[in-house]
């Protein structure tokens, strides 16, 4: 699974689809909240998020490996995004909540780095840049090496997927210019 | 010479001395460029959000579709019961199941609006800080430990233990309220209907909070 979700957007969509359908892991999601006071309304937005983070960790870390099976390091997400929100709203009565709760310790969730609600606007600002480019980018920013770049995204060569890159980046670094707004989005 | 093709060596700091220099010297002349490297910060962390975006908008298209299935499903599967022959018969049944599911449906979404709006968990510091286990703790922590996790029947038994054994008003006293309110999450959650149960604890209950969670159990009960 872990090799779908690292072999490009069609691997990582096909998987982002059998777990989003994966009735066993809804059920888990759904005791996990439930043991830790969350209501129904609750399950999508943890759900989803955990989901994202999931996927997310695994493509941008490509020495990640479980040591439990993926349903419980999903759990495991869900678990700390439920506290993390529970803390946010002030649910909580202990600092130390984290070590009480004996969580995922070969996980800790980056902070997004785009909220939720600031997606869209960025999503139709970005529309001008290609698929293309915008894999390309997204790839060389996540870390990974030009020559994975190419074998991902079948391009012939390395300098091929460089000259993308630089082209695309300084399409983008245009679009910046021309739209602060976009800048101000992002603080 | 294409500058833009240094940005990344530049900011990094990779650029041999007198490439810098020319680096340098060409934002100078070209504003575009200086505004490159202002904005470089900038620009990386959209395309490492790009991956953020782009997952979040296949979940959001699977959210998507499953609403749609969803939406799709109920008539689907009523127009297969029925017969073209029956259908003026159907019509009148239709209708009156479309009232009943409609009656039912909104009863659970008034139920639950109920629940969201007030229901807050008891919450005891100490029984959600201690450990796993229930060794060596009291009857009432044992109770209030089970109650932390949402270990209904485990709690339910602890209560009747604590009950046999104790005599201590106070401590029945609280014991009844995570009795009351156990019922009354396996009500709701579980779907047991021991609403009558908990409304019971809670009338045995001294403590404050027992009052208005009798309440609420009154009023969930009644959709």
């Amino acid at each position: 699974m872990l090799d779908r979700i690292r072999s490009g957007k069609e691997g990582r969509d096909a998987v982002i689809s059998e777990l989003y359908y994966d009735q066993s892991l809804i059920n888990r999601i759904h005791g996990v909240l439930h043991k830790y006071g969350g209501k129904k309304e609750d399950f999508q937005d943890v759900f989803n998020t955990s989901l994202m983070q999931f996927i997310k960790s695994t493509v941008r870390n490509k020495e990640l490996k479980f040591t439990s099976d993926i349903h419980s390091y999903i759990c495991g997400i869900a678990k700390y995004v439920w506290l993390g929100e529970l803390k946010k709203r002030g649910k909580y009565l202990t600092d130390n909540i984290d070590d009480q709760y004996d969580l995922a310790d070969d996980f800790t969730p980056e902070s997004l780095l785009i909220n939720h609600s600031k997606k869209e606007i960025i999503a139709n600002l970005l529309k001008r840049l290609g698929r293309n480019c915008k894999e390309v980018l997204m790839y060389w920013a996540n870390g990974y090496k030009m020559s994975e770049i190419a074998e991902l995204m079948n391009y012939k060569s390395e300098g091929m997927v460089r000259k993308k890159k630089h082209n695309c980046f300084k399409e983008l670094l245009l679009m910046l210019e021309q739209n602060p707004d976009l800048k101000m989005i992002l603080k | 010479m294409d500058y833009y093709e240094y940005i990344d060596d530049y900011i990094s700091g990779k650029l041999s001395d007198e490439l810098k220099l020319d680096f340098e010297n060409a934002m100078k002349l070209d504003d575009s460029l200086k505004l490159a490297v202002e904005n470089y910060d900038e620009a990386k962390s959209i395309s490492e959000g790009l991956l953020e975006i782009d997952i979040m908008g296949t979940i959001d298209k699977l959210s998507s579709e499953k609403n749609l299935q969803k939406q799709e499903e109920l008539p689907t599967s009523k127009a297969s019961i029925f017969t073209m022959r029956r259908i003026m018969a159907a019509a009148s049944i239709i209708g009156l199941i479309a009232i009943a599911t409609w009656w039912l449906g909104n009863n659970d979404k008034l139920q639950e609006e109920l629940w969201t709006k007030n229901y807050v968990q008891i919450i005891d510091p100490d029984a959600v800080k201690s450990g796993d286990g229930v060794e060596g703790k009291d009857p009432l922590a044992t109770v209030k430990h089970y109650y932390a996790r949402n270990y209904n029947e485990e709690c339910i038994e602890a209560v009747d233990q604590l009950i046999q054994n104790t005599d201590n008003r106070d401590t029945l006293s609280l014991a009844y309220l995570y009795l009351g309110d156990t019922y009354l999450k396996r009500s709701y959650h579980q779907g047991t209907n021991q609403w009558k149960e908990a409304i019971a604890a809670f009338e045995k209950s001294n403590e404050k909070d027992a009052i208005k969670r009798k309440q609420w159990a009154i009023d969930l009960s009644s959709y």
